[in-house]
């Protein structure tokens, strides 16, 4: 015969329960570091996640702009009708979104800033896309200043507003814009382990600039330093240590500063790291 | 010519695994309604009186021996054309309205809908569900909802009435309506089959009986010739069972 | 047929009763209302992100929908002691099951055209529109998986109980659809055993990447071919037949006993 169970032991579990989850609740919240004060409610509800999400926004902006074709994937060859009608249901072919349709990508690329406000490729992105694609130029620069606000420390978006500058043709305020990039370059976090390529392209790529624009201010000395600057990040570039013969010879180059300029400024870091072949058969 | 029984059981047995073995729920059992006869299906609890209904109403199938309804094997679904059910529990769908129970009943039996109609009014009216029609048979008591399910069964005027305790958990009034319904269908020649504990509405209402005992018919024959004069169906009932 | 369609209207009554249609189309709207409010740099017609977004929404939906329904019908037939006065009529357990698929198809196809409709007004709100003829080949294609997730979540549902089937709907769906289309790339790095099983995995589960034209549609890529789409429409057809059967396999000798239930 079972003893009687005490009508008290529910009680009796659920209090002991209880106080195990307080004990606990207290310990956990001692140790865990109080928010900052400053963060916005998607940083306060998602925590380092929203940079996740963030990523998954953008990379949705680059279905978008590849008009829903993913990048190819190796894959056997089932020789099912399931390979062949899938095929014939998505599309495969490489295509980009251009002119106006390059609006459509605008949309995640805000919800990519929205989710991570320092997510400073996501703005440079929409910057791009609204005065490239959309001819927006006054949207372009409300994107970089809303970036610049967030992240003032970052040297991407002044030089993303010098290569703006540049297209517009305000080579003045592009100038002080460069200059300001390779002060914040200066001082750009240095990551431990293997050197920071991108920054170190960039800060080539804003000597460059300065170069040209010293050359079009008419002070070639000045030009040949800038050039002889990218040149210590990237010795085996041919040309530009041509050039930099050429305007310490007192020589004016053939191609003009202005047309280079504004050849390097229409290039996106898409397209320095887009390879066509991912989406091609 | 030889009358088709209304429902004819052949050395019916059914078995089935059990927790301690195989467990015989019903064994050889052999009976006879002939139609037109009011036959109540008598038992204690687990004697087997619902695994038979089970069985005739194709709920599961029999392990050994035969059973028909008016001539036809229980295992074809027109067996049960000229059948209405009505079970213990007035289980009905709690959305539908009243209406709209006896005619998705009606539709079930391949009834034209004129016919429906027809028959949904007058049973409406016979179980005095008239007033509570249109409404969801949610808002229904206990009561109303035995009656409607009685109307269900009764909406293709079957040959053949198999009622599980049709008078279960109901009050005098709702025990009085059961009654009367059934005598009516009992004065139009119909066949009615019920299990019920209430042995006393047997008594008034049944020409033969069956009891079952640990599944195995006891006794069998109509109520005035099993039961001794000056003796209840319920002692004779008790002494079946418990000798 | 008679019987089928008198079974498929109780599962309409019901379903149309319960508002959960209702609950729906209130949670597409409300996810419209949100995607509509999102000012996009003030720029007008950018309506991409409603159409995706939205059919991802109409998707999600449909598919909770259909495998609640679905699941639900045979077991709470049983719970509620409907089934006996139902089995007690010259109702075959066949023409139960079919009744009660087509009634949750029908159901949840109704409730899909209601949701498309509802991202249609949503998506021209913003100025974009979707190319009709494709419009109409998604709706036919995503309107056949239903059936076949319906027929599956009924086959199921007469093999456990409903919670189980419930879950095992929503996992087998939700792995068919995300890793199956994964299977030939899986299959570069596949020797033996594995190989063996992912080729039985892809022949053997139901292929939904098929029936999703939701890039064609976001993208105006334009129509699928018709022989494909009627190719898919058959393969639909074939896979729900079997499910169907695996149903009637699973309840036609069954036992029901009220003891059970009671």
């Amino acid at each position: 015969m079972r003893a009687p169970s005490s009508p008290l032991l529910p009680w009796a579990i659920l209090a002991s329960s209880g106080t195990l989850a307080f004990i606990l609740a207290c310990l956990l919240t001692a140790s865990t570091p109080l928010p900052d004060p400053e963060a916005g409610l998607t940083e306060i509800l998602l925590g380092e996640s929203r940079q996740a999400l963030s990523l998954s926004f953008f990379n949705q902006a680059d279905l978008f702009f590849h008009k829903g074709v993913d990048h190819i994937q190796a894959r056997a060859d089932t020789h099912s009708f399931f390979q062949r009608w899938q095929a014939d249901i998505t599309p495969e072919q490489h295509a980009h979104a251009e002119g106006a349709g390059s609006a459509e990508i605008l949309p995640w690329l805000k919800l990519a800033t929205r989710a991570d406000p320092h997510n400073v490729e996501a703005f440079l992105v929409s910057a791009f896309w609204a005065a490239t694609g959309l001819h927006r130029n006054d949207l372009a620069h409300q994107i970089l200043e809303e970036a610049q606000r967030l992240n003032p420390g970052d040297y991407r978006i002044p030089l993303e507003k010098g290569r703006m500058a540049i297209r517009t043709g305000n080579l003045t305020s592009a100038f002080s814009l460069l200059e300001t990039t390779l002060s914040l370059q200066s001082h750009a976090p240095v990551s431990e382990g293997e050197p920071d390529r991108q920054l170190a392209l960039d800060r080539a790529e804003t000597f460059i600039f300065l170069g040209f624009l010293n050359e079009i201010r008419g002070a070639p000395s000045k030009a040949a330093e800038c050039f002889k600057n990218a040149l210590a990040i990237f010795p085996e570039r041919v040309y530009i240590q041509s050039r930099v013969t050429l305007l310490e010879k007192g020589i004016t180059p053939p191609d003009s500063a202005h047309s280079l300029l504004e050849k390097l400024t229409q290039q996106t870091t898409h397209d320095a790291c887009h390879d066509e072949r991912d989406h091609e058969d | 010519m030889a009358m088709i029984p209304a429902i004819d059981i052949q050395d019916l047995s059914v078995s089935f695994p059990g927790r301690s073995g195989v467990v015989q729920a019903l064994q050889n059992l052999t009976l006879t309604v002939a139609p037109g006869t009011v036959y109540g299906f008598l038992g204690p609890n687990g004697a087997g009186k619902t695994t038979t209904l089970q069985v005739l109403l194709g709920f599961q199938e029999a392990t050994s021996g035969t059973a028909r309804l008016f001539g036809c094997p229980i295992t074809q679904s027109i067996a049960r054309e000229k059948i209405g059910y009505m079970s213990e529990n007035p289980d009905t769908y709690p959305f539908l309205t009243g209406r709209e129970l006896l005619t998705m009943a009606g539709r079930l039996f391949n009834l034209p809908s004129s016919v429906i109609r027809k028959r949904s009014t007058q049973l409406l009216e016979e179980t005095g569900l008239c007033g509570a029609a249109d409404q969801r048979i949610a808002l229904y008591s206990r009561g109303m909802r035995q009656r409607i399910c009685m109307a269900q069964a009764l909406i293709n005027d079957p040959e053949l009435l198999i009622l599980d305790e049709p008078a279960g958990g109901l009050d005098p009034l709702g025990r009085r309506d059961i009654r009367t319904l059934i005598a009516a269908r009992k004065a139009a020649g119909k066949t009615i089959f019920f299990s019920s504990h209430e042995l006393s509405e047997v008594e008034l209402a049944c020409d033969r009986i069956a009891i079952l005992s640990k599944g195995r018919l006891i006794a069998e024959g109509p109520v005035n010739a099993l039961v001794p004069p000056g003796e209840s169906l319920e002692r004779f009932f008790i002494k079946s069972v418990t000798a | 047929m008679k019987q089928i369609l008198t079974l498929t209207v109780v599962v309409w009554l019901e379903m149309m009763r319960r508002k959960d249609l209702y609950v729906l189309l209130i949670l597409m709207a409300t996810l419209l209302a949100g995607l509509l409010s999102f000012d996009i740099f003030g720029l007008s017609g950018v309506a991409g992100y409603v159409k995706d977004m939205g059919l991802l929404a109409v998707w999600l939906l449909a598919w909770i929908l259909a495998i609640n329904t679905s699941v639900r019908q045979l077991p709470q037939e049983e719970q509620r002691g409907t089934l006996f006065p139902l089995l007690a009529k010259p109702v075959s357990r066949l023409t139960l099951i079919l009744g009660k698929w087509l009634g949750a198809w029908s159901i949840t196809g109704f409730a899909l055209a209601c949701l498309y409709l509802t991202l249609c007004l949503g998506v021209s709100l913003k100025g974009g529109r979707f190319d009709a003829m494709t419009l109409l080949q998604a709706m036919a294609l995503h309107g056949a998986a239903l059936g076949l997730i319906c027929a599956l979540g009924i086959a199921l549902s007469t093999r456990m109980n409903r919670d189980a089937a419930t879950v095992t709907t929503y996992v087998v769906t939700a792995a068919a659809f995300i890793l199956l289309p994964r299977v030939p790339s899986l299959l570069l790095g596949a020797s033996g055993i594995m190989n063996t099983a992912l080729y039985a995995l892809y022949y053997l589960f139901p292929h939904f990447e098929l029936f999703d034209l939701r890039r064609r549609l976001v993208h105006d890529w334009g129509c699928a071919p018709w022989l494909t789409v009627a190719g898919i429409l058959v393969y639909a057809l074939l896979m729900t037949m079997a499910f169907l059967s695996l149903a009637w396999l699973g309840y036609r000798k069954r036992r029901f006993s009220r003891g059970d239930i009671l």
